[in-house]
């Protein structure tokens, strides 16, 4: 599986946030994409997802060897940093209803209870409406929706800041043994957690994508060389 | 001095940003970047200072208005009658007894300024840790000042105008100025009491209103011949309004607790402008808000899939849907019985030719149904946006086009199916009216009446759930932001109420409604069917 990035620009205004970021993602995995604040790292999830579209540049995707193609409907999850559910249905309604309209893309069988089980949603909580969930729940629930949909694709934005330290170890195992069959793109400021989970890193560096040796990834001097790229643009636009 | 003018250069900052933000949004100028004005340094104040020059030209004029409309109000209570003009010495003493009210009572006590937020006091004591009494002194002084220059100089020149002297308004200004001390040290030793800052409470403000219209408009009106001058320029007036100002200064001077009351008062939301937007814009879904009770409800169990969502929806939005519909098909069933009963007993020629010409009421059952279809089908798409579209339509899936057209004749149907039942039972009681009547309106032309109001029941969910998914109107902070929403929506309104200003209904009146209701929602419909998918999107 290949997502191929080819000169995507987008501009808010006269703020041009994108431009012309270009990458290839060359196979399954999970790849940690890098920013500073207010880089566009959100901005570039948007143009992904069709959340906009992008002013100019496109997006492909090659599956199982064959020629590239445009993004298409389901080939994208998008995980939002803030996890969205509809708050009116219980955790078990939201996830039968999703296994329907789905039809179980994988074949697994598995039943809503079976899913709930495998994110960690205790037997009780799944019959409570999702208004009462915490965050963590939420986007257990959010995340349930690409595990069962199984987009080739996986957008992250800033999946595990605001989890506790067991269910943020819950969503990393979970992430692992997802990596197999999807591109994961997770977006963090956390550099630890980027070394600790990716097998590749995507700095997005002045409107540009740009890929980080991963030999260095696990050596002293990667955080040193992340830093001095990031901190190169935070001149870079202190100066511009 | 520091102090002074590190608050004298914020301000200068606000209000000169404030003047880029706008400038930057206005349609020929926002094409380019303002942006590199904000770091504009002496440039910035240099906007400040026009700023404030068009602040002090604002707030003139405002009390210019103001003194006017006290003037017109005196001449056109032509309280002296056969007397002619606004500027007579008559009108002096019923000046007086607004003057008093108005700005006396209600102007002084509405917020004085030590317990009203401002970002300023936000900036400079939450956010930049100024001694708050510091802050208070210098802010509190220059704004009493200003209120005192800005307003003696107008109130001399409407006494002079009346023949009361320009003296007379150098007075009143003068003890307007120590009310208004008075007041701020009212204010002040209530939320040194209580905790408690009146001043922001929509309560006190409406009694505070209220009740000064209600003094001005007693006092006139009783005793219209009174000189409140007499009392207002007294040299004893003078004097113990002058005790009251001080003891009101030395009271603000000694306050210990400036900085529990900036924390009280200015909060975020009070400040600035965004979230008291987003405050003021979340609080529209008030009645949409799902309560712990209608949650209990489940969804028809055979359903799957995309009717399974719609009947959990629907089924946990009866209070909103079917309630309101429930006590409308009681009021009707309770009509058509009591009104059958009257007309089997009281059955004569009158109520037969009465009923013979049913036809003609129409127009008002085109407003009735307009009032009772619109009112649930806007509550309804409301909540649809608000329980569940703001949280499904973040997920792609949702969006697909065939995916909205699905959702959308999913939710139509029932819509339809609850305007109709109201529809119906307007055509089941007229029958039953007709019929206990002895009234005998032409076979066809009855039929298209009929029809006609089963119509509007169509046209009616039609509109509510196109205008819905064609425009979208709400913004993921909750605000309504589409002109063409709100336009269409009125235009439906006018025309609805224009219906029941008919004089008399000509007899194609019910075609006309059949063929504009029949039109109307197969463009609509045509509309959703290509548009929606595009259209339908979070803000």
């Amino acid at each position: 599986m290949e997502l191929i990035i080819q000169d995507l620009v987008k501009s808010f205004g006269t703020k041009q946030v994108l431009k012309g970021a270009s990458y290839t993602f060359p196979r399954e995995g999970i790849y940690g994409l890098l920013g500073r604040n207010g880089a566009g790292k959100t901005t570039l999830f948007n143009c992904l997802s069709a959340e906009y579209p992008p002013d100019s540049g496109k997006v492909e995707l090659a599956l199982n060897g064959a020629p590239p193609r445009p993004l298409g409907q389901g080939d994208i999850g998008y995980v939002l940093s803030t996890p969205v559910v509809p708050e009116f249905l219980t955790g078990y309604e939201f996830v039968k209803f999703f296994l329907e309209i789905t039809g179980d893309p994988g074949n697994t069988g598995r039943t809503p209870d079976d899913w709930l089980a495998l994110v960690g949603i205790d037997p009780d909580d799944r019959h409570r409406l999702m208004r009462g969930y915490s965050h963590g729940m939420k986007n257990k629930v959010q995340m349930l929706c690409f595990l069962i949909g199984r987009p080739p694709v996986i957008l992250l934005d800033e999946p595990l800041t605001s989890f506790d330290v067991v269910a943020a170890l819950e969503m990393k195992n979970l992430l692992r043994e997802m990596k197999d069959e999807h591109i994961l793109i997770f977006s963090t400021h956390i550099l630890q957690l980027a070394t600790d989970l990716c097998d590749e890193i995507v700095v997005l560096n002045r409107g540009l994508l740009e890929g980080v040796d991963s030999a260095l990834i696990h050596t002293p001097e990667f955080e040193q060389r992340i830093v001095d790229i990031l901190k190169d643009e935070g001149e870079g636009e202190e100066h511009g | 001095m520091g102090n002074a003018w590190t608050i004298f250069r914020i301000n200068g900052a606000i209000r000169g940003n404030k003047l880029i933000y706008w400038v930057g949004r206005l349609p020929l100028i926002r094409r380019f970047s303002t942006d590199h004005l904000y770091s504009a340094g002496e440039g910035k104040f240099a906007l400040f200072i026009i700023q404030n020059l068009w602040w002090v030209v604002r707030a003139i004029g405002g009390k210019v208005l103001y003194l006017a409309a006290l003037l017109f109000i005196v001449a056109s209570l032509a309280l002296n009658a056969g007397a002619q003009g606004v500027l007579r010495p008559d009108n002096f003493g019923p000046f007086c007894w607004l003057f008093l009210w108005f700005s006396f009572l209600v102007g002084t006590m509405l917020q004085p300024h030590a317990v009203a937020p401002s970002q300023l006091k936000y900036i400079c004591v939450r956010m930049m840790a100024m001694d708050a009494w510091r802050y208070q002194m210098i802010a509190g002084l220059g704004h009493h000042l200003a209120e005192l220059a800005g307003f003696t100089p107008l109130l001399m020149i409407v006494t002079a105008l009346l023949g009361a002297g320009a003296w007379a308004g150098l007075v009143i200004g003068l003890e307007l100025a120590l009310v208004r001390l008075a007041a701020e040290a009212v204010h002040l030793a209530l939320y040194s009491r209580t905790g408690i800052s009146i001043g922001n409470k929509v309560w006190y403000i409406i009694l505070l209103v209220v009740l000064g219209m209600a003094g001005a408009f007693v006092s006139l009106l009783v005793w219209p011949q009174a000189r409140p001058q007499d009392v207002l320029l007294h040299p004893a007036a003078v004097a113990a309004l002058a005790v009251l100002g001080v003891l009101g200064a030395v009271y603000m001077v000694r306050f210990p607790s400036y900085y529990r009351l900036a924390l009280d008062t200015c909060k975020a939301e009070n400040i600035s402008p965004e979230l008291a937007k987003q405050k003021a814009s979340g609080s529209q879904f008030n009645d949409v808000k799902l309560k712990d009770s209608d949650l209990t409800a489940e969804g028809d169990s055979h359903l799957t899939g995309w009717p399974y969502l719609q009947s959990l929806f629907f089924h946990r939005h009866r209070r909103m849907l079917y309630r309101p519909v429930k006590i409308v098909l009681a009021i009707l069933a309770g009509v058509t019985v009591v009104g059958a009963a009257g007309l089997l007993i009281f059955r004569g020629a009158e109520t037969e030719s009465l009923f013979t010409i049913v036809p003609l009421s129409l127009p008002y059952c085109v407003f009735f149904l307009y009032f009772m279809d619109n009112n649930v089908g806007t509550r309804i798409c409301k909540a649809m946006f608000y329980n569940c579209d703001l949280a499904m339509l973040k997920y792609p899936w949702y969006r697909q086009g065939d995916v909205v057209l699905k959702n959308f004749l999913l939710r139509f149907t029932r819509l339809c199916a609850v305007n109709l039942a109201v529809s119906g039972a307007v055509c089941v009681m007229f029958t039953i009216l007709t019929l206990c009547a002895g009234g005998r309106p032409p076979l066809g032309e009855y039929l298209v009446f009929l029809a006609a109001i089963l119509c509007l029941g169509v046209f009616f969910a039609v509109h509510c759930l196109g205008m819905y998914y064609l425009f979208q109107p709400y913004t993921s902070d909750l605000q309504v932001k589409n002109p063409f929403f709100s336009g269409i929506n009125l235009a439906v309104y006018i025309a609805c109420y224009a219906c029941i200003q008919i004089r008399s209904t000509p007899s194609w009146f019910a075609l006309l409604v059949l063929a504009v209701t029949v039109v109307y929602s197969a463009v609509i419909l045509a509309l959703v069917y290509r548009r929606a998918p595009q259209t339908f999107r979070v803000k």
